[in-house]
């Protein structure tokens, strides 16, 4: 039988997790470590598409969760929280890295439609996942990798509810197109 | 529900795209109906699929690395320690304050931790003290601020002028005529640069007080600057006027990054106030 789990399955554990590491248990801490760095490193690659920065720009965001726990304030939802540090972040600093080289973001721009391909293909997935324009591209991977639910994602990327949810249809749309049109 | 959910409604239901009343109804179809439930498998691989092709695993040693920066950190440790009595915590608080006066080392930047999560990073030569409740004094070079938009409020203290923050991201300068000839040890000070990244600061210099916000940088000068500038451009740029760079003739490499600042606000307000100013993105 089908199982469709619709719900997301590492909320509690975040939560259980937080909480025993506000409580001082550093173990916790670094197992929370553990699951969302993945996730938000990848997120911060694809911002920055540079591994250095992408490692620094998690290290920050990492060291930012520390604080916050420091200083007593409970989050509500971790992962969101994270998400959205480190977007910010990686925006930041891509802006500033802009600001020195002059170099045009071509980002927000979608590429040209390639050939068709078959979604089986986890490369040619990959490689036509990168011709979306930025927004699909993070939209997709706060979905598929943070597991983020469509009201998770509205809160990290600013937007309403519903604008989340469009947001993430046309991404999977547009992406459906390029590998299976 | 009549006939069959749409490929839609299934699909919907697996990203979590549904509301609960809704992902019942059609969860209920779908566990009774081989069709559907076929169509269904096939998104969920669909959806693993996604997953795999776009999780890129962390570096190995990059946890390991975190970690240990965050161990460096006053507020790394007090996050490991977190749940110890308020009294320890600001007798901690106490501790590190006194250890961030200081002169830094030479030629490396440095990165301070305040209490309340800001960041104060110094340039190689800067000169600065912080005797904390949220005051910084810079006396000469360039500091970079960080500051969480729940932080306390932080001074500035320059020669030149104040500089009031609250929640803010922002660049402090103090250019000397000296720096400018290559001359270390004769400066005089000529010009406070303040760039502002994000949030509001206000500069109180030369009698008046001046608001920066998101993508502004001023530049305030001393009058002695004023009088010596030889072509008496900086006389008219320098004292009020925003987003307007001092344009020296050293190629400094920062010049090209504050003169763009200004035209950049929009952008920089998007994504800074992005609760508010995404919304209209929702459409590309």
């Amino acid at each position: 039988m089908l199982e469709i789990v619709a719900e997301t399955t590492g909320r509690d554990r975040d939560m259980a997790l937080l909480v025993e590491w506000a409580g001082g248990n550093r173990g916790s801490g670094e197992a929370l470590l553990g699951l969302l760095l993945p996730g938000i490193h990848g997120l911060c690659l694809r911002i920055l598409r540079s591994s250095a920065d992408a490692e620094e720009a998690a290290q920050e965001t990492f060291a930012r969760l520390c604080a916050k726990v420091a200083s007593g304030q409970l989050l509500e939802n971790v992962r969101t929280w994270t998400a959205t540090v480190a977007m910010n972040l990686c925006f930041d600093k891509r802006r500033q890295r802009e600001k020195e080289s002059l170099v045009e973001d071509a980002g927000g721009v979608a590429a040209p439609p390639s050939e068709p391909v078959h979604l089986a293909d986890l490369d040619v997935l990959r490689a036509r996942f990168e011709e979306l324009p930025e927004r699909y591209r993070l939209v997709l991977h706060y979905s598929f990798v943070l597991d983020l639910k469509p009201r998770e994602i509205a809160e990290v990327m600013g937007l309403e509810d519903g604008s989340a949810r469009v947001l993430l249809h046309r991404a999977l749309e547009a992406l459906r197109r390029k590998v299976a049109p | 529900m009549n006939g069959h959910p749409g490929l839609d409604q299934i699909a919907d239901l697996i990203l979590g795209l549904v509301t609960e009343e809704e992902a019942r109804e059609t969860r209920d179809h779908v566990k009774a109906c081989d069709e559907c439930a076929a169509r269904g498998r096939q998104i969920e691989s669909e959806r693993s699929l996604m997953s795999k092709a776009l999780s890129v695993p962390a570096p190995p040693e990059l946890a390991s690395r975190i970690l240990r920066a965050v161990d460096g950190r006053p507020s790394g440790r007090r996050a490991w320690m977190a749940g110890v009595p308020l009294a320890a915590a600001a007798v901690l608080f106490v501790a590190i304050i006194a250890t961030l006066l200081f002169r830094p080392q030479p030629g490396a930047e440095t990165e301070y931790l305040l209490g309340d999560g800001s960041r104060v990073i110094l340039a190689p030569q800067a000169e600065a003290s912080l005797p904390g409740g949220g005051l910084v004094d810079l006396r000469r070079g360039k500091a970079s601020f960080r500051m969480p938009r729940e932080s306390r409020s932080l001074k500035v203290v320059t020669p030149i002028g104040t500089i009031a923050a609250y929640g803010a991201e922002f660049t402090v300068e103090l250019r000397s005529r000296a720096e400018m000839k290559g001359e270390p040890r004769m400066e005089t000070l000529l010009a406070l640069v303040v760039a502002v990244l994000a949030g509001n600061v206000r500069v109180d210099a030369a009698g008046s007080s001046t608001a920066l916000t998101a993508g502004e940088t001023h530049v305030f000068t001393t009058d002695l600057a004023i009088q010596d500038k030889d072509d008496g451009e900086k006389g008219q740029k320098g004292k009020n006027e925003k987003g307007k760079k001092n344009d020296n003739d050293d190629g400094d490499k920062e010049d090209g990054k504050k003169k763009e600042k200004k035209g950049e606000k929009d952008d920089e307000g998007k994504e800074k106030g992005k609760k508010k100013d995404k919304k209209e993105k929702e459409d590309d």
